[in-house]
């Protein structure tokens, strides 16, 4: 498997914080991981980021940008087309589901998310695979 | 501009002559239906009687003239002005109309008509006899037609009084007026009763119109309340489910980081008893998805979402991978016999893995030793899916159970889990999908679970409460 070297990762719900740079940090030992708390600096950091993130994780409630002003945001910038976008989110009733996926998320995970599975969804979602199953 | 357009916004001739009419005969104002018509007709009629006595002034100017030029006899003019009256008094009735002032236009020109009768029967009387009397009930028409029975009444009246008072003033009426007031006292008795009868079935036009939109609105407020409810409960779920899983997120996941050591060593003792409590989380979020799920579809708010073409073998080998995970170290064998050559289908494929995970998980828990195989293979012009174990089956009289909400059977509840809910959510969601799930089992002989998916599913909505 390969190493992740930088991941940067939006949420407001710092529970949800906690355990992810447990996880990212911690198990995973990824050198960079930036989590921002909200989203008003979320543009520059994202472009001020050494290495450039491989995977971006956004939680879809955050303020003042929204998870989905946020992807909008990263899809103009041409650096990060190929980026891709993770909604990692609580909402995964269908149709909130589906308009992540039209307004140009790659993939989805849903919280809680799984210890176990979670490295491994990384990486295919880094090598391309697009994830949305959020059943159990 | 392209020609094309140029054609398009430029009408055919008779199509713009039609366009002038409608716009000079349509009332400016809004108006009832009954109303709109009657201001229609007389919008016409004064139009029509403009043009008709400019005409008749033009020929009469050109026969002064004809005069003039031929025999040298200087005009009088006298029927150009005499038509020039008539034309003025009708642009002015017009105007009237056009302007929102359409009763009394027509009030005014019924009771012109009366008055230029009577005026020229006075005048007239001595020499001509009494003929302009037959054209007395045109007043009455009028009055018919353009405004309401209670107008044409008193047009009648008048005309009757009318006739009275000039075979008292005229000097050479004589006797012979008798014909002509019953004449006028007949035509005018039938069309009071035609606009009474007009007026109560506009009357009665109007009150089904009012009922009908009544009715309308009364159910497009049903509706609007309905789907507001609908909508209001949706939200509701779906922030439910927001706020359940974000604090579940961190139960689960810092007890998991705690048992297995991440934040320092614990004993075997304490590593199970948060194991357990983990589990229970995990347990905890199954639970709320289902009673999520099934709020949904008796609510009548679930939705699948379709898609073209889906590959039911990538959704088979997911639920496989999980089956294996939920077997772990049980003397279990799961084999699978998925046939390279299904076709793709429509479906969503959340709620398809979710039925097939849900059956096979279900096999795992209650599958303790020997086999649970998968099997997928096109049956006639569907797709089957059936996931046959050795476990202990089900009697006959527990399989209508199995599909009720929120029953359980008793293994199932010795098992210990579940809301008894993920067989009937199955159930609908195959459904939804136009398709089939059935159950094949005997106490103590195993069970089988088979979907039948039809390869093109239904897209409308459905559920419980719809």
């Amino acid at each position: 498997m390969n190493m992740m070297q930088s991941i940067l990762y939006v949420e407001d719900d710092p529970n949800s914080r906690h355990v992810m740079k447990l996880l990212l940090s911690g198990r995973l030992k990824v050198p960079h991981v930036v989590i921002l708390e909200e989203s008003s600096r979320y543009l520059e950091t994202l472009l001020a980021l050494d290495p450039a993130p491989e995977v971006i994780l956004l939680d879809i409630h955050v303020q003042p940008y929204s998870g989905f002003q946020m992807i909008e945001q990263t899809r103009r910038l041409p650096s990060f087309v190929h980026t891709p976008v993770v909604a990692l989110t609580a909402s995964v009733m269908n149709e909130e589901v589906q308009q992540l996926r039209e307004v140009g998320f790659h993939s989805v995970i849903a919280k809680p998310i799984d210890l176990a599975a979670f490295p491994d969804q990384l990486q295919r979602i880094i090598q391309g695979e697009a994830l949305w199953n959020v059943v159990e | 501009m392209t020609p094309g357009i140029a054609l398009h916004t430029t009408p055919h001739p008779r199509r713009r002559l039609f366009q002038i009419w409608h716009f000079l005969t349509t009332p400016t104002i809004p108006l009832d239906a009954d109303t709109a018509r009657r201001v229609r007709l007389l919008l016409a009629l004064l139009f029509v009687g403009a043009l008709v006595g400019a005409f008749g002034g033009i020929l009469g100017l050109l026969d002064d003239y004809h005069e003039l030029i031929y025999d040298g006899i200087p005009p009088n003019l006298g029927n150009t002005v005499i038509s020039t009256g008539p034309v003025l008094v009708a642009i002015f009735l017009y105007v009237l109309a056009r302007t929102g002032r359409h009763r009394l236009a027509a009030t005014l020109l019924t009771a012109s008509i009366s008055g230029i009768i009577g005026l020229s029967g006075y005048l007239s009387f001595g020499k001509q006899g009494p003929y302009f009397l037959y054209f007395l009930p045109l007043s009455v028409i009028m009055a018919s037609l353009l405004l309401s029975q209670r107008a044409t009444v008193y047009a009648a009246l008048t005309n009757i009084g009318l006739i009275f008072l000039l075979a008292n003033i005229v000097p050479n009426w004589g006797t012979g007026y008798y014909d002509e007031l019953a004449m006028n006292l007949v035509s005018s008795a039938l069309l009071v009763v035609a606009a009474a009868i007009r007026q109560r079935d506009a009357a009665q036009i109007q009150a089904q119109i009012q009922e009908l939109e009544r009715t309308h609105r009364a159910e497009r407020e049903a509706r609007e309340k309905a789907e507001r409810a609908d909508q209001v409960k949706t939200a509701f779920l779906a922030s439910m489910s927001h706020e359940l899983r974000t604090p579940l997120n961190t139960v689960i996941n810092f007890t998991r980081f705690v048992a297995d050591g991440d934040l320092g060593p614990v004993n075997a003792e304490q590593a199970d008893t948060l194991n357990s409590v983990a589990r229970s989380g995990r347990h905890l979020l199954s639970l709320i998805n289902d009673v999520l799920d099934m709020s949904k579809i008796q609510a009548g708010s679930f939705k699948l979402f379709v898609e073209k073409q889906i590959d039911l073998k990538v959704i088979l080998e997911s639920t496989l991978k999980t089956g294996k995970a939920l077997l772990d170290e049980k003397p279990v064998t799961l084999a699978a016999s998925i046939d390279p050559d299904l076709p793709l289908i429509d479906g969503d494929r959340q709620r398809l893995l979710q039925v097939f995970l849900n059956i096979m998980s279900n096999a795992c828990k209650f599958t303790d030793e020997g086999s649970i195989h998968l099997i997928a293979a096109m049956a006639g012009d569907k797709v089957r899916v059936s996931i046959q174990d050795s476990g202990p089956g089900i009697g006959p009289e527990d399989h209508a159970l199995i599909f009720e909400a929120f029953k359980q059977t008793e293994t199932g509840l010795r098992k210990g889990g579940g809301t008894g809910l993920g067989m009937p959510i199955s159930k609908t969601l195959v459904e939804a999908h136009g398709g089939r799930l059935m159950l094949d089992s005997r106490s103590g002989g195993g069970a089988t679970f088979t979907v039948d998916l039809p390869l093109h599913a239904p897209s409308p909505p459905v559920g419980g409460g719809a």
